[in-house]
């Protein structure tokens, strides 16, 4: 059993008078202890796949199991062991101080005083917000108000975090402190659901991926697969001299750097490869390096959503 | 326990909140003082207090009970309309208490603060205008009575809005519809019905020094928790709406 089960979960909107189908039957499970990155173009469903987890929206269909409470049953069960940061700005209590914002929304759960008073100092430690615990939220920078976010997410101490966008608005150093969050929380246990555009923040610290478009899933993997499934059909050709009478262009992106000729090729097959060397060979054309083109997520991403969208 | 600790945490929040904006707080009950030192310096001087009211003390019941009721119906709404729009309100519906039971404990929170500033308005009113007023401890539990009604309304009102969102234009005739409602003369079921209005008539009794009947603790009790029963009914109604919908945080 996982941490977290969706069941061919379908949400449809009225919007202006016609249907919008937001998520058609979608269904995985989150591993405990994983943190599984759901990607997917604007419009495609995360955000109606998250809301419906945290019971915000109610599916048309399907079942949530969390931590095996169904949700639509045992809500109050199922919520105990969720938490979550949604997109935005839209978890903290402006007109409020950082500690009142974490006494705050760890009462509203019901927790008792000798447990805030022993569990905030923890979290303003973790979130680095210790010194200014006594400043008001609304007057923290965009960094400082997301580690807060988090840190009332991580104060009722749930076994599984859902984090919606945690890095969006962040400047480059307040993103890469989340990153380094989530690595410690995941060691700390925790199973996290992310939903994000930030293709760099999946490649660091996803274990897997769902992709996700229109609604539909349309791969659901290990990064690492991912990623190896492209990284295997992209080479990149460096050579010298002229290009002879072949017209480079027909076999992939042909270009110049720094007097240096290039060719990057896509392929289906291995075999291709050779087939482009022997035409190099016999056109006198000298190779200084083949390489293995290292592909990022944001390339496997678009690559995955193109090939669903043709 | 929890529900006591969800409770503190609302307590505290309305608590930070006054403080934090205390000019505000202060600022609006001196207006509400003003007005009606103004209405009562009006009767003294040109008026016939026999129109407005059968005494100076009537007039007071009728504007200390206008005033709860603006508040317990329509504060719950505002701080709605403000958690919908600043981005608490996802909190709320994630807690595992939700969001009915948050609300309400923040609505009676509020109370505690609002209800001795209301009363010291009065106080204050009636000293500058040379007034004595003796009110007994039976009044107080009366207004109670009324003031969960009203909370009751409140959580009516509070679904609405969460449902269509921008109700401002309703919360500002609220305070005009209470004051039909309070002088309104309605018999039998109505009287029942009608919000507030059967419960004018005991507070007069009660400040006028005519005692109870059971009736009036019979209607008082009834209809208070009558309205808040159904007001939790509603809200967690237009909850359930909003999370099909898929409303929640739209604004």
């Amino acid at each position: 059993m996982g941490a977290l089960e969706v069941e061919n979960l379908k949400k449809t909107y009225i919007s202006k008078g016609k249907k919008v189908e937001a998520v058609k039957g979608i269904s995985f499970e989150v591993n405990e202890g994983e943190i599984f990155a759901i990607l997917g173009p604007n419009g495609a469903g995360k955000t109606t796949t998250i809301k419906s987890i945290l019971r915000l929206v109610i599916p048309d269909e399907g079942k949530i199991y969390v931590k095996g409470f169904d949700i639509s049953t045992h809500k109050a069960k199922a919520l105990e062991n969720l938490s979550a940061v949604l997109e935005g700005n839209r978890n903290i209590h402006w007109k409020l101080t950082v500690y009142e914002n974490l006494r705050y929304f760890g009462y509203i759960r019901g927790f008792s005083d000798k447990f805030l008073k022993d569990k905030i100092p923890e979290i303003l430690e973790f979130i680095e917000l210790k010194d200014k615990k006594n400043e008001l939220a609304g007057k923290l920078s965009r960094g400082m108000q997301q580690k807060l976010a988090i840190g009332i997410a991580l104060l009722p101490e749930t076994p599984i975090i859902l984090l919606d966008e945690p890095t969006l608005g962040l400047d480059v150093e307040s993103s890469l402190k989340i990153r380094e969050m989530l690595f410690e929380l995941k060691n700390k246990g925790k199973t996290i659901l992310l939903s994000t555009h930030d293709m760099n923040l999946v490649e660091k610290v996803a274990d897997r991926v769902l992709i996700i478009n229109k609604g539909k899933i349309i791969v659901c993997d290990r990064k690492e697969n991912l990623l190896n499934a492209f990284r295997k059909k992209a080479y990149k050709i460096v050579f010298e001299g002229e290009n002879g009478k072949i017209d480079l262009r027909k076999y992939g992106k042909f270009y110049e750097e720094y007097g240096e000729k290039i060719l990057e090729i896509q392929l289906d097959d291995i075999s291709q490869l050779y087939e482009i060397m022997e035409i190099f060979k016999k056109e006198h054309i000298e190779i200084r390096h083949l390489e293995n083109v290292m592909v990022n997520f944001e390339e496997v991403f678009v690559n995955i959503v193109r090939g669903d969208e043709n | 326990m929890k529900y006591l600790n969800t409770f503190k945490g609302t307590f505290l929040r309305v608590f930070a909140e006054i403080k934090r904006y205390y000019l505000n707080t202060l600022s609006s009950f001196t207006i509400m003082t003003i007005i009606f030192y103004f209405i009562v310096m009006g009767i003294n001087k040109f008026g016939n207090p026999a129109t407005l009211g059968d005494s100076i003390q009537g007039l007071a019941v009728g504007y200390i009970v206008w005033m709860a009721l603006v508040g317990t119906m329509t504060d719950l709404s505002w701080t709605i309309i403000n958690d919908m729009s600043i981005g608490l309100i996802e909190q709320s519906f994630i807690s595992p208490i939700g969001p009915t039971l948050i609300y309400l404990f923040y609505q009676f929170s509020n109370f505690v603060f609002v209800i001795p500033l209301e009363f010291l308005i009065m106080i204050i009113v009636f000293k500058i205008a040379g007034l004595s007023i003796i009110v007994p401890p039976i009044f107080l539990i009366s207004l109670l009575l009324l003031m969960i009604q009203g909370y009751g309304i409140g959580l009516i009102l509070a679904g609405i809005t969460l449902r269509f969102k921008r109700t401002q234009s309703i919360l500002s005739l609220i305070q005009f519809a209470i004051v039909g409602v309070l002088m309104g003369n309605f018999d039998g079921i109505w009287k029942f019905l009608v919000p507030a209005n059967g419960f004018i008539d005991i507070l007069g009794k009660i400040i006028n020094g005519i005692g109870t009947s059971v009736y009036d603790w019979f209607y008082m009790l009834t209809s208070s928790a009558i309205y808040m029963i159904v007001g939790v009914i509603v809200f967690d109604y237009f909850a359930n709406v909003v999370r099909k919908r898929g409303e929640i945080a739209q604004y």
